[in-house]
Order: structure tokens, then sequence, then C-alpha cells
């Protein structure tokens, strides 16, 4: 952004607010990759991060004619980007406490749970470790922890018995410990959290 | 809790190495910013920061605009119309010279068959076919020349934007407004910005550059690929390598540069393996050198209405060149190949 003025700015401006598609795109290329960083730092996904850039983009070409830009472009990105950013977390923010629920579970002291500065590797974690459970073992398991369904409602829709259901989500938690367990010979504190027995 | 406190959790945050209570902490302020006006303020600071950086290396983001771009024209197309066909096609003129030249204005993205009132017709576009010169006429009274194998196109916005975007060759004779609005005409490398004034600009897409050349009034450019800025004065060449990423500015005699448009080719000087792409281009055929040293040469000659054969003959004559040309072929689907020619060493 070397060549970044004030006059240029002036200048893309006036062309996206009369519609001139390569304005749009000179911007894009000039603040897509800060903003897809912002997001990335706070959404902590790379696909959530590129649908809000998306979405912030499109909504500047929207309201393209109607731009009114106080003290710079570069302001007005950012009060559109942070709406739409606060928007996905709070959303990811709603699954991740349902997985804070399961980790909790694994987990054999709450207090330190909450203080360590691992939460992302313990959710990291987790998710890589539901992928590789089977797929209908995998399915029950969401359907139960992270969608909060009940053993029958369950059972109903998947047109199983309910004893079926609960078997899977019993061994879903065993091959879960055994997960944990193994990723932690790096010897990280959280180990001793996790062996006690199911 | 403290400022500091909270700028250690939101700082550990975005490293990556939080704790649930600092992921609580961060939750807290995003669902009620407004009440953390302090916070606010941080991320506007973090935002800044970044956009001062140099992310070059990241992720790469071109895919994405052009999904973006993909929704934006489809949106565009199903809001209401502006203008109705007739009307529009007032406003396109795209007048065809000798020899007699194909030239087609079409709109894609749209059903040239069905045109439907509710739709907005997308793009104009002006095509000249391999071996033609086209002129032009824009719906704000500018005109031009687009050379063989080019083609502009334009929105149906083109009179309260005025962006043209080319591919190939063109000179352009741009129409001054008194409100100074902007001519911007876009290749893939630059943009240029106009007033009113005469130009040509060359983006072929099988070129290793793009070149501007002014031949009266001002005109500013801006890189896209590479960020630069650069304003032409009357003669000047600005010459963009587009492997080399250089920006060079040299003094031009404008003639050999724009004399296309009034039906000279002009070789000036240029090593023979550039010539053959100005020639393919002029007579619509294929031209094959055989010979490292050939591809060299360097040859400085005008030619007026003057056959593809009398070309080559001039080139024989004035230099050890000895040519074949084959007969047209006609490939698997019944459609005539270009014509051949081969060039070689005496």
């Amino acid at each position: 952004m070397d060549s970044w003025d004030k006059n240029i700015e002036i200048k893309i401006i006036n062309g996206l607010r009369k519609g001139s598609l390569s304005s749009f795109q000179r911007l894009f290329e000039i603040f897509s990759k800060p903003l897809f960083q912002f997001c990335l730092n706070y959404l902590k996904s790379a696909e959530e991060a590129e649908d809000v850039v998306q979405e912030v983009f499109l909504k500047v070409w929207e309201k393209r004619e109607t731009i009114v830009i106080n003290s710079s472009f570069k302001s007005y990105l950012f009060t559109i980007a942070l709406n739409s950013v606060r928007k996905h977390f709070i959303q990811l923010a709603k699954e991740n406490q349902i997985k804070h629920d399961v980790l909790i579970e694994l987990s054999v002291d709450r207090k330190k749970l909450e203080v360590q500065n691992d939460y992302q590797d313990l959710l990291l974690l987790l998710e890589n470790s539901i992928k590789k459970m089977p797929s209908r073992r995998r399915e029950v398991f969401l359907k139960k922890k992270i969608e909060g369904k009940s053993l029958k409602e369950i059972a109903k829709e998947l047109g199983i018995k309910s004893k079926t259901v609960e078997y899977h989500i019993t061994e879903a938690m065993k091959f879960l410990k055994v997960e944990f367990k193994r990723k932690n010979i790096s010897g990280l504190v959280f180990f001793a959290l996790f062996i006690q027995e199911f | 809790m403290s400022k500091r406190q909270d700028n250690k959790s939101l700082q550990k945050y975005i490293n990556g190495r939080y704790s649930f209570n600092d992921f609580m902490n961060v939750k807290q302020w995003l669902e009620n910013i407004d009440k953390y006006e302090d916070i606010k303020d941080q991320l506007g600071l973090q935002f800044e920061e970044l956009t001062n950086q140099n992310l070059s290396g990241g992720k790469e983001l071109g895919s994405l605009y052009e999904k973006i771009e993909y929704k934006i024209l489809k949106q565009e197309r199903q809001s209401p119309q502006k203008l109705s066909l007739l009307g529009y096609f007032q406003k396109v003129a795209a007048v065809l010279i000798i020899p007699i030249l194909i030239s087609s204005v079409y709109f894609y993205l749209n059903n040239f068959e069905t045109p439907s009132q509710e739709k907005q017709i997308s793009w104009v576009e002006v095509n000249s076919p391999d071996g033609a010169r086209t002129e032009f006429l824009l719906p704000d009274g500018s005109r031009g020349w687009l050379a063989g194998g080019s083609k502009i196109k334009y929105n149906p916005s083109f009179i309260e934007c005025r962006n043209v975007i080319l591919s190939g060759e063109a000179f352009f004779d741009v129409e001054h407004k008194h409100d100074n609005s902007e001519f911007v005409v876009s290749i893939p490398d630059m943009d240029i910005k106009v007033l009113g004034t005469r130009f040509n600009v060359s983006a072929y897409s099988d070129d290793n550059f793009s070149e501007v050349v002014l031949e009266e009034g001002k005109v500013e450019i801006d890189g896209k690929s590479k960020i630069f800025h650069q304003i032409l004065k009357p003669s000047e060449k600005l010459n963009f390598h587009l492997e080399k990423e250089t920006v060079v500015l040299t003094q031009v005699d404008t003639k050999p540069y724009t004399a296309w448009k009034d039906g000279y080719l002009v070789l000036n000087n240029d090593p023979l393996e550039q010539a053959i792409d100005q020639i393919e281009r002029w007579y619509n055929v294929e031209i094959e050198i055989d010979n490292e040293l050939l591809k060299k040469y360097r040859f400085k000659a005008t030619f007026k209405n003057e056959q593809l054969e009398d070309v080559l003959e001039m080139l024989s004559i004035t230099t050890p060149i000895d040519y074949e040309i084959e007969e047209r072929r006609i490939n698997n689907n019944g459609i005539y190949m270009k014509k051949k020619v081969r060039l070689r060493l005496k």
C-alpha cells in the first residue's frame, strides 16, 4: 500500500459510487487480506473468515451509491466488518459452548480446564476426534451432544433402539477419552485430567 | 476487571493461546460491543494495524473475488431494467469498415433471442475479429478503433460511469465532459484514467507486456497487479512488463503506434518474433519461424492496403528470408483453419 494516499482513495471511492467494478476490485485487492486476517483472528476458521469477507464486500457494493465516508474508507469498512464478525462469532460461540460441556465431561478438574491456555487446542482436538468416529456413531454423538436431542428423539429419527443410541454415545465418549490421552503425551498438564475412568 | 487484564485476554485470544475464561470474556465483549467502547477501539486499532502491514504472503483471495463479482453481476441482471432494448441499440453504434468485417455486438449473461423487459442487460461487447479493424462509437460520444483480435466491453450505466474493459489493442479518442468526469480504460494490470484525449492501449493476452502511448492530452495510469501511479504526457509511452513487473517510461514518436487505425501496418524496427505477432493479427494467419537467429532480425517498414503476399515478398527481398504459404486446410469439423506461413533463413 505504498502509494495509497487520500487522493487515490477519493478517486477510487468516486469510481465505486458510480458503479465501477474496477474500482471495487481495487478496493478488494487492497483490503481483502487485512480484513481476512482480522476475521480469522476472531473466528478461528478460514471458511468463516472468507464468508465474512464476502459479506462485507457485497455490502460495500450494495451501498455504493449512498456510501458516506466520514474519516476514511478504512474505518467505514471496519464498521461493516465488525458487525459481520460479531454475527458470525456469536453463532460460533453458541456451538463452542456446547463443545465446552463435552470437554468438561471429559475432564476431572473443571477449574483447571477453564484457566488453562490451551482451549483452542482442546476444541480442535475434539473436532478432529469427532471426525474420526465411524459415521453412524458420529451422527448419534452430534445429535446428542451438539444438537442436544434426547436418546428417544434420536432413536426415533434414525429408526434404531434407544439402547443402541446409548451404546453409541458410551463408545463415542470412550473413544474421545483415548484420543485425548494419546494426544497429550507432549506433557501438557491436562494429561492428568483425562485418566479418570468414564 | 482491569483494563490491563482485558487487553491480556484479548491478545491471548487473538494469538490462539487462550483459556476458556478468556474466550468467555471475548464473547461477553463482542455480544455487547456498545457497552465496551475501549474494546471496540482496540479492535479498530488492530484492523488499522493489519491494513498497514504487508500481508503479501497470506492466503490467495483471487477466487473469492471472482465469486463476489459473479454474485454482483447476477444480482444486477435481476434488478429492474432501466433501458428499453430499442433505445439501447440507438446508443450503441458499432461502425464497420473495410474490408467487410464481422463485428459482433452481443450481450452475454443474458439471452439475446428472448430479451425480457424485467432483465437488465449487463454488458455490451464490441468485438473485432483477427484481420479486421473496427471503428466504435460509445454512448458518450467518445470513439476509437479496435485492432484485430481485440474487444471492449462496458455496462449499460456507461453514461454515469465511463468505464471500458479492454482486451487487445485499441485507440481511443475520448470526448471531454464539462463536469470533468473521468473515462477509465481497464486492462488486467492497469487502469488508465483520462479526461479528454487521444491515446493507444495495447494489452493482448498473448503478449508479455501492456503498453499505453499518449498522442494528446493527459492520462493517469494506476497499476493493479503491481501498485504504481504514473501520469503520462503527450508523446510518452508507458510499458509494463507482465513477468518482470517493470514500468518503463520513454519518449516516442506516436505515429508508428497509432497508424494501424488508419490502415497502416507499421513494423517499427522490432525483432521479427514481435513483428510476426502484428502480421498474424493483421492478416489473420499463423506464422512459423523455424530459425532462432531469424527471430532476432529487425525490420522497419510501413505497408498500406498491401496483400499478405506483397508484404512477404518485400521482406524476402530486403532480408535473407524464404517464405512458403500453405493452402488453407479444413479441419475434422469441416471448418477452415487459418492460413499458415512458414519463414526460413535463405
